[in-house]
Formats: structure tokens, sequence, C-alpha cells
């Protein structure tokens, strides 16, 4: 039962390969996983059509595979030409303690902790003004500023 | 409600990396992705400058592979630049 668990890799496709699977099954394995993750992409888009996808992704990515990742992401949101910008500058600071930078007259650059999927969905449900999110998220905390 | 273009272009992924041009010939770089109701449009290798344009602009997309919009250039540089 531990000799089991302590399978490689190679040692599990080889024992699946005994037990009947052929590459043909395989291969429509990989078709299957190639077309629930494009159907996965497309639900996360129409949940949350705000966002950036490559950070959704990378932001759902650290937060399931390290649970104690500290949630380091620098963000751009995106506001509406006609908005009082610095009115948002001061919604951003007194929600993450974080100063932002004002950039195009529309987008505001900062970087946040403790940012999880939980918390982008809060953000996003508390301004409806925001018309897009994008930014990169890292592993771990830095103190670079560039996007 | 959705626009003419919406009506004409079926599957928004086709104009992913086309390029796109204002009603008076700028050149605002390729289509990076699409969003629910914008596309976002990036111009430049390294710094690159970002659009946030409404799929309601977009006009035409040709055979030609060309995505065209009915603002003109200063329109889209002040409404539309977000980095």
């Amino acid at each position: 039962m531990d000799s089991k668990k302590n399978m490689s890799h190679d040692s599990r496709l080889a024992d699946a390969a005994k037990s009947g699977a052929t590459p043909s099954t395989l291969s429509a394995a990989a078709v299957r996983i190639k077309q629930d993750y494009q159907n996965f992409l497309k639900e996360a888009q129409l949940l949350m059509p705000k966002v950036d996808q490559s950070l959704l992704l990378d932001i759902l990515y650290y937060q399931t595979r390290y649970p104690d990742w500290e949630g380091s992401v620098a963000f751009r949101v995106v506001y509406p030409a006609d908005l009082d910008i610095n009115q948002k500058k001061e919604w951003i600071y007194q929600k993450y303690q974080r100063m932002s930078k004002v950039e195009e007259e529309k987008t505001l650059k900062f970087k946040a902790i403790r940012m999880s999927m939980e918390e982008l969905g809060k953000m996003l449900d508390e301004d409806p003004d925001i018309q897009y999110v994008t930014g990169s998220a890292t592993l771990t905390p830095t103190d670079s500023y560039s996007i | 409600m959705t626009s003419p273009i919406e009506q004409k272009i079926d599957d928004w992924q086709k104009i992913v990396n086309k390029p796109v041009f204002t009603r008076d010939g700028k050149d605002i770089g390729v289509v990076e992705s699409v969003q629910a109701e914008r596309i976002v449009a990036t111009f430049g290798p390294i710094t690159p400058t970002k659009y946030l344009i409404p799929k309601s602009s977009i006009v035409d997309f040709d055979e030609l592979g060309v995505v065209r919009l009915k603002e003109d250039g200063d329109f889209v540089e002040h409404h539309y630049k977000f980095a």
C-alpha cells in the first residue's frame, strides 16, 4: 500500500498501460482535459468579465498551489475617462492602505498584498465604476512596481 | 443591445493579434485580448501602450483582417488609452 503511494509518475503510466489503458484512451483523456480547460476559461470570463484573464489565472494558481501565498499583486485598475480619478485614488487608499499612481488620467496603479480571488471579487462588487483590472501576481512580495 | 459589428463577428477570438486602425488611419497596435464588452489593444514591444476599446467602437473587421474603429486617433488617445 505504502509502496503504491510512493510510485513515480512513470511507474503509474506503466501501470495504466498494463491495466489496458491504451494510448488512444490516454489521448482521448488529453482532448477531454483541453476541452474542460477551454470551458473553464469561458466560464471564468463570464463570471469576471472585467478582469484580465492572465491575472485571474495567476492569482488562482498561486492561491491554490501555495496556500500560504501572501497575495502580492501589482494592479492596474482602469476607470472611465470622465470620472474623478482622485476620489478613486482615495478609495483605494482607504481600502488597501496603498498609495496608487495615476496613469493616463484613468488608471490607478498600485501594489496590493493579501489579494485573493475573493478579495478581487469584493473589490469589483464594491466599485461598479471599474472598467477593467489587469496587472501581475508574484509569488514573493517585491518592491518592484513594474507591471 | 448588440451593435451591428457584434452581429457580424461571430467568434471574437478571430480578431486577436489583428491590427487596429482608427478612422483617420492611425495605427493603434494589435488586439491583445477580448473582454465581454471591450477589447484590449497594445502598441509597441517593450513597454507597450495599451488601449481599452469598447466593442461598439469597431465599425469593420475586413477581409484583410484589419479592425477599424469609428473614432479618430485623438479621441482614441484621450478616451481609450490606459497605460
